[in-house]
């Protein structure tokens, strides 16, 4: 086949394609003659076509058509269901011969029912003459759109692919060419080139992946007919709606939308929408409404199809399931009916009571959801009995460049979909909890368990014994979440992924790899993938799980205490949030003075408190460690009873400033200690980072031994230097000069009263003096 | 011209690959693991930024490994993906000096799946491999 034979199939089949949505349009409005136009340019155009070849039947063909639609455009011939019905035959048949052309055959086959059910009643055909001239001048009228469109040249898709990715290693070696000048440090008059480079190559790039992508509306485009063809071989009446809204998708995307698509609009048609007589009975108009429409947020598409048919029935469905052993009747019980109506997504379940031609292809709703899945999109269904269902599919734009996180694990970079990652938490943080189940690890998070999986132990590698340096948590499509452990979080990044050889797709771990700046290839991880593979989320655990969460959301007030038994025997209750550890030390570490009380554990000497309360035990002391954040105090307790939730407010306390209320726990009124006063009476005075500097007296013994302490003990730091001094302190008569210029001076005498030479001094050991200098000098700084 | 082969070595042994299925014959520096790959996946490299699975041959034939810090490696393509076959070495690029014959008798499992033919050049009998048998997804993992 020739290249301009090839050429006139590829045309026409598009037209053919963008004429379809025009005919059903045109029928429901058949004054609408922007519709019109459209058909009657295509059918134009077919037969102009034909001159240059030899196709004498679809000539005929097309001719006929077109003078049916000339004499309506002239206004001689009403719009009516026949003329459409005749219209799509034979847009029908043209598609027809189209393939038989392609296909080298012969056309077969006699139009000439086809074309004289084109024809309108005989008195119409006379009218040859207006005819005519009408369509010279509808002929000039239709040729101006088609010159002020865009000149288009058609392409194969595999060169496109070439281009594209050229393009991305073009990208990958400048950047290559970026790391060297960084490195070698290139000459600076190669800079503005450079710079030249980077923005061309960044408009091609763009340029590029535009070329990739299609209107939505090539999806759209074949919906009527469809519906329209469905609908009359259910006798029902749907109206569509369609609204692209401009949106333009990777055409690879939109070839594997395509399925997924057209089978929800066979189910809203085939099930959703009642007959005209069922409607009526409800209460409805008679013609059924289907929309469908596509929007863009960001890199996702979301494409609604909604219908305003009789719903999903979640207790049907649910029976079913039952019936078909996907759920049991306890699970059931725990869900709600959007639970219940999700349940179309399970394998093995169909409601359709009978299987028609409609949706009885052995094909189901799981199909599509795995198959929705898989491109990195989901699928949710929204319904109310009698009123309608909404099935929402959310999309990525593209496949090939994806938003990635890059992280580390065994000495190498591994990328994970943006999409997936719903929250980065640094591996220490004390908002991490980390629990061994059986031989599953879990990890709580802001009250949530959510099952933990190091990187390691996900690719099958040696796991690692320490604590992750960052995690990852991940939620799937489906809402379900798990944590993953990595050594190190890199960098968020787009990166251009390539797909990878079968031997690596088929350990089900990887989505594909990529090549970073340096040109090193690094995978990309398939999450979904791996939850499979390890068992990481299974539906049923996971509803119950989300159930719970649910509960302690709702209940904002919820708190959790520690009950404990003080050395006086009394119940009391610690704030959980304050507790760290609970430690168990011999009574020999504790030392009990009248001020004061401190109990040394791992070579640091900690506050303690609740000593007062009654006796020590002879030996072991349970001690409860206590932190606000910043400083540590230790509570001694005879015993720890249990950790209880609360979900009713604390009954005030009266007149105990230790007590911040009672709480009530299995009938019995608690004591909840107040951690606010238990930190302002015990914690021990930090020494705050920006606290003054003093600068001592070199060279004196005393000043080292008797005054530092003195100093530093007050809150003040002690310094060696001149410069950085707040405060100096000199001994009368020893002036060496430095301390001239320093903010603040405090002279210190030997002698307890008089000061010699009349200088403002005090005395050595007159300690309130000193510290009142000091605190003078402070507030003075303050100023 | 299509009866050129590449001389390489797997495991010590002779073999040949027709010529024009070998895109290149490069040096291989860094290789990324993959975890959870089959025995005979090594990783994965960048070839001028092309992506390539490296396979080692050694370890499809027998056992041990034939990945060194820097290794000679085959580039070719099968079912639109590249891969490195790591060789022991590469020899030579030489004609045949006859028609491929079949190789007498039978192989043990593993060089019997990768063997096409038995083909004469001046350096001796070599062993004419084709590497699709062990690539793709038809293959079922050989380790």
């Amino acid at each position: 086949m020739d290249d301009l034979l090839a050429e006139f199939v590829a045309e026409t089949r598009e037209m053919l394609q963008a004429s379809e949505g025009e005919l059903v349009a045109w029928e429901a409005d058949p004054a609408d003659r922007a519709r019109l136009d459209t058909i009657f340019r295509f059918v134009h155009t077919v037969k102009g076509n034909c001159g240059f070849f030899d196709f004498p039947q679809l000539e005929a063909l097309s001719h006929a058509a077109e003078s049916a639609l000339a004499e309506v455009r002239a206004g001689h011939r009403e719009t009516d269901a026949t003329l459409v019905t005749a219209v799509l035959s034979v847009i029908d048949r043209i598609s027809e011969m189209v393939d038989a052309i392609e296909a080298g055959e012969p056309i077969t086959g006699d139009d000439a029912k086809l074309i004289a059910s084109l024809e309108a009643d005989p008195g119409d055909l006379g009218e040859v003459a207006p005819h005519s001239s009408h369509k010279q001048r509808e002929d000039k009228q239709g040729a101006t759109p088609a010159t002020a469109a865009q000149r288009t040249i058609r392409l194969p898709v595999e060169l496109l692919d070439r281009v594209m990715s050229g393009v991305s290693d073009l990208v990958l070696a400048r950047n290559d060419l970026a790391r060297r000048f960084r490195e070698h440090g290139a000459p600076a008059e190669l800079d503005n080139p450079f710079e030249r480079l980077s923005a061309i190559l960044g408009d091609v790039r763009e340029a590029v992946s535009r070329m990739r992508m299609q209107r939505i509306e090539h999806l759209f485009n074949a919906i009527p007919r469809m519906v329209r063809d469905l609908s009359a071989d259910l006798d029902k009446q749907v109206m569509v709606e369609i609204d692209g809204n401009g949106v333009e998708l990777d055409r690879e995307m939109i070839e594997l939308v395509r399925d997924p698509l057209t089978h929800i609009i066979r189910n809203a048609i085939g099930h959703g929408i009642e007959t005209p007589a069922q409607r009526r009975a409800a209460g409805k108009r008679e013609i059924g409404l289907l929309s469908v429409a596509a929007s863009q947020s960001g890199n996702r598409i979301t494409i609604r199809i909604s219908d305003d048919g009789r719903g999903l029935d979640a207790d049907r469905i649910a029976s079913k399931a039952i019936a078909a052993g996907l759920v049991t009747s306890s699970e059931l019980a725990a869900m709600d009916s959007d639970e219940r109506t999700d349940l179309i997504f399970e394998p093995g379940l169909s409601t359709a009571d009978k299987v028609d031609a409609i949706s009885g292809r052995g094909v189901g709703l799981d199909v599509v959801r795995a198959n929705v899945e898989r491109l990195g999109g989901s699928i949710q269904v929204a319904s109310e009995v009698g009123a309608g269902t909404v099935f929402t599919l959310v999309l990525p734009l593209t496949l090939s460049i994806i938003g990635s996180l890059t992280v580390t694990a065994a000495g190498q970079s591994f990328a994970i979909p943006r999409a997936y990652v719903d929250e980065i938490v640094h591996g220490s943080s004390a908002a991490l909890e980390f629990a061994t189940i059986g031989d599953a690890s879990v990890v709580t998070f802001r009250g949530e368990r959510i099952r933990y999986v190091s990187i390691r132990d996900a690719l099958g590698l040696e796991p690692d014994a320490e604590r992750p340096g960052g995690v990852v948590m991940l939620r799937l499509v489906t809402g379900q979440r798990f944590a993953l452990g990595v050594e190190r979080v890199l960098d968020h990044e787009e990166l251009v992924i390539k797909p990878v050889s079968p031997e690596i797709a088929g350990c089900g771990l990887y989505a594909g790899l990529t090549l970073l700046e340096d040109g090193q290839p690094i995978l990309l991880l398939d999450i979904q993938g791996i939850a499979a593979a390890r068992k990481l989320v299974d539906a049923s655990v996971e509803r119950g799980a989300r159930e719970t969460d649910d509960d302690r959301t709702d209940a904002s007030w919820d708190r959790k205490l520690m009950l404990f038994h003080t050395l006086g025997g009394l119940e009391r209750a610690m704030p959980m949030e304050l507790v760290r550890r609970i430690d168990t030390v011999d009574a020999s570490a504790i030392s009990i003075e009248a001020e004061r009380a401190t109990v040394v554990m791992d070579d640091t000497i900690f506050a303690l408190t609740g000593h007062e309360t009654g006796p020590l035990p002879a030996r072991n002391v349970r001690l409860l460690r206590l932190s606000d954040g910043t400083s540590t105090i230790v509570h001694a307790v005879s015993a720890i009873a249990d950790a209880v939730d609360i979900t009713e407010p604390l009954k005030p306390a009266i007149d105990d400033p230790s007590i911040e209320g009672l709480a009530l726990v299995d009938g019995r009124s608690v004591p909840v200690i107040d951690g606010h006063w238990l930190f302002a009476a015990h914690a021990p005075d930090a020494t705050p980072a920006d606290a003054p500097r003093c600068r001592l007296p070199d060279d004196s013994d005393w000043a080292r031994t008797i005054l530092a302490p003195l100093v530093r003990a007050a809150g003040y730091r002690v310094t060696q230097s001149h410069e950085d001094a707040d405060i100096v302190f000199v001994l009368a008569g020893e002036d060496d000069g430095h301390a001239r210029g320093a903010p603040n001076i405090i002279t210190l005498r030997d002698q307890r009263l008089g000061a010699p030479h009349g200088e403002e001094s005090i005395y050595r050991y007159d300690r309130n003096a000193i510290l009142g200098a000091l605190s003078r000098a402070r507030a003075g700084e303050a100023r | 011209m299509s009866d050129l082969v590449v001389l390489a070595t797997i495991a010590g042994r002779q073999v040949a690959v027709a010529a024009a299925e070998v895109q290149a014959v490069v040096d291989l520096e860094a290789i990324v693991p993959v975890p959870g790959a089959p025995r005979h996946v090594a990783g994965i490299t960048a070839l001028r930024s092309r992506p390539l699975t490296v396979i080692d041959m050694q370890t499809v034939v027998a056992s041990g490994s034939c990945v060194r810090d820097e290794c000679r490696a085959l580039v070719v393509e099968h079912q639109g993906h590249g891969y490195a076959l790591i060789v022991d070495e590469v020899a030579d690029v030489v004609p045949l000096t006859g028609e491929p014959k079949p190789v007498p008798g039978k192989l043990s499992s593993t060089w019997q799946t990768l063997a096409s033919a038995l083909v004469e050049t001046d350096s001796g009998p070599a062993l004419l491999i084709d590497f699709r048998t062990i690539l793709g997804a038809n293959h079922e993992q050989a380790a």
